[in-house]
């Protein structure tokens, strides 16, 4: 797989989202609240995510005392008209490294979306 | 003799001596034997969610260590008012979290969990986002005069 390639829609893709040892920043329940995938102005307008299938949860989540995982179907990324393209970063080793292209800054409805159709998986 | 009988018998009807009372319409005041006393703010629905808000009055920017900016003062304030706005009316508020541009969201949901909308204050706008139980989430600019409409649309 080569930079820049599209990620076929059977995938399954992990989205780390920050949750203090409080866990305030999550719902109640344990899943995402849509700021976990909500763009922030360093991103320029690309959503990192690791390819599941390359990685391993304990490694894409790198501090599970923080950090929770999230797995999202590529096919639900693509019905919201978003894609996604492999994005190796081989300076970090992170070779599972995807960006999801399409979304904007000022747009609420991706992240909610993808929010509500994505499930915590670990820890 | 009369008079320093009567002087025993008779009792003195007591008035509570209140110059003034007044209170916002979520202070409720309390009666204990005739005597008025003012009560801290009457504990409501969101209190969770007013909590939480003045919880992230700490936040640092980068508090994701992923760069996050910390909510202003204005956002925090703009986010309890209409936190405190749907106490009065009894619509409790799901959650609430902060984002990564220096936004709040303030999630509202139906009784049975199927829909919601989310309300995101950020310093310079607010964004209302409608998400049905099945169909794409669409959003608009959040007005304070369409709060009735909302509530409609989420409870209908």
């Amino acid at each position: 797989m080569n930079r820049g390639d599209n990620i076929s829609s059977d995938e399954l893709l992990y989205r780390r989202g920050f949750n203090s040892p409080e866990k305030k920043y999550l719902n109640p329940d344990g899943t995402a609240t849509s700021r976990v995938f909500k763009l922030r102005p360093k991103d320029n307008e690309k959503l990192s995510v690791d390819l599941a299938k390359l990685t391993k949860r304990e490694k894409a989540v790198v501090d599970p005392s923080q950090f929770n995982l999230f797995e999202i179907k590529n096919s639900t990324v693509e019905e919201i008209d978003l894609q996604t393209v492999y994005d190796a970063q081989y300076t970090s080793e992170n070779n599972s490294h995807c960006l999801i292209i399409g979304m904007n800054n000022d747009d609420e409805t991706k992240p909610a979306h993808l929010a509500k159709n994505s499930k915590k998986i670990y820890p | 003799m009369e008079a320093l009988i009567n002087s025993y018998t008779e009792t003195e009807t007591l008035k509570p001596q209140v110059a003034k009372i007044s209170f916002p319409i979520d202070f409720q005041p309390r009666r204990l034997n005739s005597i008025v006393v003012s009560a801290r703010r009457k504990i409501g629905i969101n209190e969770r969610i007013l909590s939480l808000l003045n919880s992230y009055k700490k936040l640092n920017d980068n508090w994701d260590f992923d760069d996050a900016l910390a909510p202003s003062q204005k956002v925090i304030n703009e986010s309890e008012l209409i936190t405190m706005t749907f106490q009065k009316i009894g619509q409790k508020i799901y959650h609430t979290a902060p984002g990564p541009n220096g936004e709040i969201m303030l999630d509202i949901r139906d009784s049975k969990n199927s829909k919601s909308f989310e309300i995101i204050i950020y310093s310079d706008k607010i964004n209302i986002v409608f998400i049905p139980e099945k169909e794409f989430p669409t959003q608009e600019i959040f007005e304070f005069s369409k709060l009735k409409n909302y509530l409609n649309w989420l409870n209908k």
